[in-house]
């Protein structure tokens, strides 16, 4: 059975006098452990409210969702859900609560009881993984959007999940922090935890293995980011863009150039016109 | 309306570091420009201090060639520049979309018809229907109608300078170019001068005529979208990233092929490659 199993999910928001908002459309959707998956869709299609179906921070109104075999809306399995499905969220601000580094990520197993030599254990293993571990000791104020969400990976590293989901985890920031937080999740996924990683640029979905793109709460398309580049017309129908690069060979190739379809990187297509030469 | 900046220096604190360095710039009258930099390279103090939120602590500003501060009182600048701040939605909060627009309007003391007509004109400025929006809650609209009625507010003061702070940044791609292209209609066809806040380089060249690259509060680089992509180096070094096609033509170059190195757009990069690709004609040069 898959790590993570959707079956026929519907979402649906209501609050007060506001007439209800259908998120999520009859979802089915299998996360196998060590998968590394993006999704992507524009404003509004339900991408952040699946991303809080996958750890129980909202349960399905219809259908199911199994974590590990844990069903999310059985009340008793929610920590042990959290436990292995970590969240990461566009805003770091919005995620420190501590007013030292290091203090921030003891803050999740301190919260489990662990001891504390195995605390400062795990604290000091997720400061490595993310490059942080020279700003322990450092106000998460003082640092660079990027160090920020770094921190807040790390935080959630030391709980040790098994898969942790990214919902728009660059949005918010410059190339420089925006190339560190893409690096640090390379590296996760280089460990074998399971990456769900959210967000409406396309050129970010590149390197994983399997894209879905959402539109109106419901799947419009699932498949490798090659698949995905070569559906244009579901692309542009979804609201979403293709990266320049492919549009670039998508060009070069109808005035003749014999290049592969497969080119998706600046590196891959420089390589290839050089070989044509 | 046209914006000189002589000498700047600011710093928030005695004790700090200085935040602006000795900034000298100008915004030319309906010119659509660019500011580029990181997170903390200064942009969003720069620009407080062209709209009288902030005084700068050495060196001046001048609107039209009058000092601001002392020619032109603060809060006149105010009136005739309009600032658009980051995720500017976070800012709406009345209860209906046309009492948010109209809420700057009302305190310059208009009403009536006249109300009326900034808040329908600022509206369709930002593609936003005035008879089937005007009455709705701004706060269940979608992120990108949110970011334009907040963007209508700022439009219903009528500003002669407007200057976005990252106008697009969590909007999908979509939304993005149509807010885009909307902004540059403004500069265009109603002759709004437009000063873009960006860190996507690729967004800032498509759209402005002039860029200004800010880093740890100085402007280092300045000029057209395609010269300041000539100073490559320059733009590494402080963490910006060149547009991935203007890339592409970089890194051909330096394997020996001689293409042009200020092009950013599909059209403009496949026609370079297809000159030295198509036929097969260019040679490689030695370095």
């Amino acid at each position: 059975m898959a790590f993570i199993a959707l079956e026929d999910v519907h979402y649906t928001y209501t609050e007060g006098n506001e007439p209800p908002v259908q998120a999520i459309h009859g979802i089915d959707l299998a996360i196998e452990k060590g998968d590394r998956i993006a999704i992507v869709g524009p404003n509004g299609s339900g991408k952040s409210t699946l991303a809080k179906l996958f750890n129980a921070l909202l349960t399905p109104v219809q259908g199911q969702v199994l974590v590990d075999g844990m069903d999310t809306a059985d009340e008793e399995k929610i920590w042990e859900i959290r436990q292995r499905v970590g969240m990461v969220f566009q805003n770091p601000d919005n995620q420190l609560v501590a007013t030292m580094v290091e203090e921030e990520v003891a803050f999740g197993p301190e919260n489990l009881g662990l001891p504390p030599k195995l605390i400062r254990q795990r604290v000091q293993e997720a400061l490595e993984m993310v490059g942080m571990e020279e700003y322990r000791n450092f106000p998460p104020h003082h640092l660079s959007g990027g160090q920020k969400q770094r921190v807040a990976i790390a935080s959630i590293i030391a709980m040790r999940p098994q898969c942790i989901v990214f919902d728009e985890p660059t949005a918010m920031l410059d190339p420089l922090g925006r190339q560190e937080v893409l690096k640090t999740i390379e590296k996760l996924a280089g460990e074998g935890i399971t990456i769900v990683y959210i967000t409406h640029f396309m050129e970010e979905v590149v390197d994983t293995d399997r894209v879905i793109i959402l539109k109106a709460g419901q799947v419009m398309l699932e498949g490798s980011p090659l698949d995905v580049f070569q559906a244009r017309d579901i692309v542009e129908d979804a609201d979403l863009e293709l990266p320049d690069i492919p549009c670039l060979v998508d060009k070069l190739q109808k005035a003749g150039l014999p290049l592969s379809t497969g080119i998706l990187t600046k590196e891959e297509l420089v390589k290839a016109l050089c070989a044509l030469k | 309306m046209r914006i000189e900046i002589k000498g700047v220096h600011f710093r928030y604190f005695q004790e700090e570091e200085e935040v602006l360095k000795g900034v000298n710039m100008t915004i030319r009258d309906g010119e659509f420009a660019a500011l580029v930099g990181h997170t903390g390279s200064g942009k969003s103090t720069l620009v407080q201090t062209i709209n009288g939120l902030l005084k700068p602590t050495q060196g001046k500003v001048f609107l039209d060639g009058q000092e601001i501060g002392k020619d032109i009182s603060f809060k006149e600048v105010r009136r005739r520049v309009g600032l658009v701040f980051q995720y500017p939605e976070h800012q709406l909060f009345e209860e209906t979309v046309f009492l948010d627009i109209a809420f700057g309007p009302k305190n310059l003391g208009l009403e009536g018809e006249e109300l009326k007509r900034r808040t329908r004109r600022a509206m369709e400025f930002v593609d936003l229907d005035y008879e089937s929006l005007k009455d709705r809650s701004p706060f269940g609209l979608s992120g990108g109608q949110k970011r334009r009625v907040a963007i209508a507010g700022v439009l219903a003061m009528e500003p002669e300078l407007l200057i976005l702070d990252e106008p697009i940044a969590g909007l999908d791609p979509q939304s993005r170019r149509r807010l885009l292209d909307q902004i540059g209609a403004l500069n265009s066809q109603h002759g709004i001068s437009v000063l873009l806040i960006s860190h996507r380089m690729e967004e800032a060249a498509v759209r402005a005529q002039r860029v200004m690259v800010m880093n740890k509060g100085e402007i280092v680089l300045q000029g057209t979208p395609g010269r300041i992509f000539e100073g490559r180096e320059k733009l590494l070094e402080i963490g910006l990233e060149l547009p991935p096609l203007t890339d592409v033509l970089w890194q051909l170059k330096e394997k020996g092929y001689p293409l042009r190195t200020d092009l950013f757009t599909v059209e403009e990069v496949a026609r370079e490659i297809l000159q030295c690709w198509g036929g097969f004609r260019c040679s490689k040069i030695s370095p």
